[in-house]
């Protein structure tokens, strides 16, 4: 009787244990897919990381606007891919049309390329000509601050310099003019 | 292998010379250094440094010692511009006599049109040195001419060592310098000087000691007196009480 009761706890101990190793072989099992996708995804974001700084360093830093230039690279890539895809010149009319279809894009995208730094040397120039121009302003402390007879000063000092460099370029042409006089005396110059 | 003619050089140099003269005389006005120069040069110009010095003097006659200033003043300015001029006008008849020289060489005669290109590199860069000799020898006539009319205003007043002070004149594109030199931390309230601590000499960037003659060339900032009992008030100048002195005021906050 005892016998059979120990076997009994035994087949019943054996059961439980087959179940625990059951479910901690499912658990590991699991918990191994998870963490394996958990670090794929954290590669992917390493490398993600690794390409995009690298990207802003390829960018101009005066150029916060540029559109242009990942259209480009896109666009570089699928004339590139075109031209893979080009079998070696077998002279059918498929072939030329396709050749023909890649100059063009070619030529496209150097007209967006021009384009774009045109519109880039136009804001240039244009913020250099609004420094240029900037008109001579008292600050408003300035304005208050200082007496009548410094304030005309400062207005004479403008005027005297803009004035003198307005003769100056008089002068040189005059300058320009008697030096040439002077080679034509030495018949130096042509006609 | 030859070029131009020395006669030739000499008359170039004269056609640049007569320029530097002509400016000169704009500039400075009536001077006797060049009252001889040329027969066009017998009236005063309408206006020049001298004409900047009385204005900032507050218009009126000057003594014998700013007379004295004055002269030095055009003096040292004339002779920034008779180097202009020795330099450029040797630059000029160097490089046009080179121009003759290769196109001889060549076999080729040269037109006026490559000569006024060559001229007109050389007048590129006296143009720009020309306006910094304007622009400083401006500003530092004005500066000295506020420094004296200060001077005298004060030994009147029985002040010793006046309070001063520089007005930035444009706040949007006063440089850093400036603004580290003539501003208190909040970068409202111009910082107070003595008028014995202001340099008379031309300012080293980095220097603390703020300059009469202006902190760079193209500076408009301007020598002012503060009277004692005044002070500032967000920035504009405001009687604070009898007894107030700012400079003491602004160095106790330091």
């Amino acid at each position: 009787m005892k016998n059979q009761q120990w076997e009994l706890k035994y087949k019943d101990l054996k059961l439980k244990f087959h179940d625990a190793v059951d479910v901690a072989f499912r658990l590991g099992m699991e918990q191994g897919l998870q963490q394996a996708q958990v670090q794929q995804v954290q590669q992917a974001q390493q490398v993600q990381q690794a390409q995009q700084p690298s990207a802003e360093m390829n960018e101009d830093p005066n150029s916060p606007e540029s559109p242009e230039s990942p259209d480009g690279s896109e666009l570089d890539q699928h004339i590139n891919q075109l031209e893979s895809m080009l079998k070696p010149n077998d002279g059918s009319a498929e072939q030329s049309t396709l050749e023909k279809s890649i100059k063009d894009l070619k030529e496209l995208k150097n007209k967006f390329k021009l384009a774009s730094d045109f519109k880039k040397s136009e804001k240039v120039i244009n913020q250099i000509a609004k420094n240029m121009k900037a008109p001579f302003n008292l600050s408003k402390a300035a304005s208050k601050n200082m007496s009548e007879t410094a304030k005309k000063s400062l207005t004479m000092q403008e005027q005297i310099v803009s004035d003198l460099m307005k003769s100056m370029e008089e002068e040189e042409k005059k300058a320009t003019e008697s030096i040439n006089k002077t080679l034509n005396l030495e018949q130096l110059l042509k006609g | 292998m030859y070029g131009i003619s020395s006669s030739g050089k000499e008359s170039i140099a004269l056609a640049v010379e007569r320029m530097f003269d002509s400016l000169a005389y704009k500039l400075l006005g009536n001077i006797p250094k060049l009252r001889n120069k040329s027969p066009f040069f017998g009236s005063s110009p309408i206006m020049s440094l001298a004409h900047i010095f009385i204005q900032a003097l507050g218009n009126k006659e000057p003594n014998h010692l700013e007379r004295d200033v004055l002269k030095s003043i055009l003096n040292s300015s004339y002779g920034y511009i008779e180097s202009l001029k020795h330099k450029t006008s040797s630059n000029v008849v160097e490089s046009v006599d080179a121009l003759i020289k290769e196109s001889k060489i060549s076999g080729q005669h040269i037109n006026s049109a490559r000569v006024a290109e060559i001229i007109s590199a050389e007048m590129e860069k006296a143009r720009a040195q020309m306006k910094l000799i304007a622009e400083a020898e401006t500003t530092k006539t004005r500066n000295m001419a506020y420094a004296m009319d200060i001077a005298t205003k004060s030994s009147q007043q029985d002040i010793n060592d006046p309070n001063v002070f520089f007005i930035i004149v444009r706040d949007g594109k006063a440089c850093n310098e400036c603004v580290r030199l003539h501003m208190m931390e909040d970068g409202v309230t111009p910082r107070i000087f003595k008028l014995s601590s202001v340099s008379m000499g031309w300012h080293k960037r980095g220097e603390d000691r703020p300059s009469a003659c202006g902190e760079h060339p193209f500076c408009r900032c301007s020598l002012t007196q503060l009277s004692p009992g005044w002070g500032f008030k967000n920035g504009f100048v405001s009687f604070i009480s009898p007894t107030h002195d700012e400079y003491k005021a602004q160095r106790s906050l330091e």
